[in-house]
């Protein structure tokens, strides 16, 4: 890699304000590592991608924790006396413990600092089966919590689950998260249930360029992605979401260059934001 | 800082060299882009729109650092490859490559 070349990696650090973070070594040494694993179009590319890229870390949490309470209309807010929260999962997965868990904390500790909630009740939902005994007034809200919605999967698995346990909280839904992908917006907006998030995560490359130029670059990566042995199951990111995204772990919706552990000329490398 | 870091972190940018230049000082990554904030800082390089240039500051230390650690020998100008060398072998041997080593 020439040095020029370095420069722009790092100008973007700076820019993004990551040099500033803990650990921003770590990315910053591994993406560096990967460019100069790769040929000048493919850098090229990176680079592109990485300016895009949202790096949420915990530092930043609280304000998108306020910023995103904040959405919710004065109306509803001063309507309701409680407010319930339960960390979006799947089914299968309760009891272990997800990002949803943390983030349902936070939001309880934060939200009695904002004005607008300090006087309301706020109630924890433990587990899927405390639905069954939920009693609430038209005005309580349930936000159902995640830092990041993804494909919309684990979301419609969830919903799923609660509905079929009590349907007659579904005027209560509200969906809460820290990011949102465009595929999740749009299946969670279909069912009209409101939502609330602090970013807006877009498909990295297809929502940036138009026919060849789009196609181009997502052949260019599948092209890569094979070349660094990276999991074909993640192709694009799980679902093909084309996420350039990391929260406090980054999730598999991002681009797999950026979080899976590659290989090259037999020699394992580890990705610029490594999920293990 | 160490004034052979600034050294090849001008002559870094002045030639557009290969980062390696540094690393092989043994240099992470994060380690250069710390060194690079200094010379920022310090006013030795500038931004000019996309790419790092050397300001008159830089380009006159850069002149007087080359003059102390400019390399002469000039069989170290370039480094020899040595991670495709193999050990010595017999005139009649048959050198057969390891399949999983080849890159092509």
């Amino acid at each position: 890699m020439d040095f020029q070349t370095y420069t722009k990696i790092f100008k973007i650090f700076v820019s993004k304000g990551w040099t500033s973070e803990y650990l921003y070594e770590t990315p910053l040494d591994n993406l560096c590592e990967l460019a100069t694993n790769l040929n000048k179009e493919e850098v090229s590319l990176l680079i592109e991608l990485i300016e895009r890229y949202n790096w949420l870390n915990s530092n930043k949490f609280n304000g998108l924790i306020v910023s995103t309470l904040k959405k919710i209309e004065k109306k509803k807010i001063e309507a309701c006396n409680k407010m319930h929260l339960f960390p979006i999962q799947k089914p299968n997965d309760e009891g272990k413990t997800k990002s949803g868990d943390s983030l349902v904390y936070n939001i309880r500790g934060v939200s009695a600092m904002v004005p607008e909630f300090g006087d309301k009740k706020i109630g924890i939902i433990n587990s899927f089966s405390d639905f069954a005994q939920l009693n609430v007034d038209k005005n309580e809200i349930i936000l159902l919590v995640d830092d990041f919605l993804g494909s919309g999967d684990t979301f419609n698995r969830c919903l799923e689950k609660i509905l079929e346990i009590n349907s007659s909280i579904a005027q209560n839904l509200h969906v809460f998260a820290i990011a949102i992908h465009t595929d999740a917006l749009r299946k969670i907006e279909s069912l009209k249930i409101p939502t609330y998030y602090g970013h807006w995560e877009k498909k990295g490359i297809s929502d940036y360029y138009d026919g060849n130029e789009a196609m181009t670059r997502v052949d260019l990566m599948t092209k890569l992605e094979k070349r660094l042995k990276i999991n074909p199951n993640y192709s694009l990111g799980y679902g093909k979401s084309e996420a350039l995204i990391t929260l406090i772990r980054t999730p598999n919706n991002t681009f797999p260059i950026f979080w899976d552990n590659y290989e090259i000329k037999g020699e394992k490398k580890k990705a610029p934001f490594p999920r293990y | 800082m160490n004034q052979k870091h600034l050294y090849l972190i001008l002559k870094s940018i002045e030639n557009n060299s290969s980062i390696n230049l540094l690393r092989r000082e043994g240099l992470s990554f994060s380690q250069i882009s710390t060194l690079l904030s200094k010379a920022i800082n310090d006013n030795y390089i500038k931004y000019a729109e996309e790419i790092i240039v050397l300001s008159e500051k830089g380009k006159q230390k850069f002149s007087d650092l080359a003059n102390h650690y400019k390399e002469t020998d000039k069989d170290l100008w370039i480094e020899k490859e040595k991670s495709s060398q193999i050990s010595k072998i017999e005139i009649d041997s048959i050198f057969l490559p390891d399949k999983n080593n080849l890159s092509f």
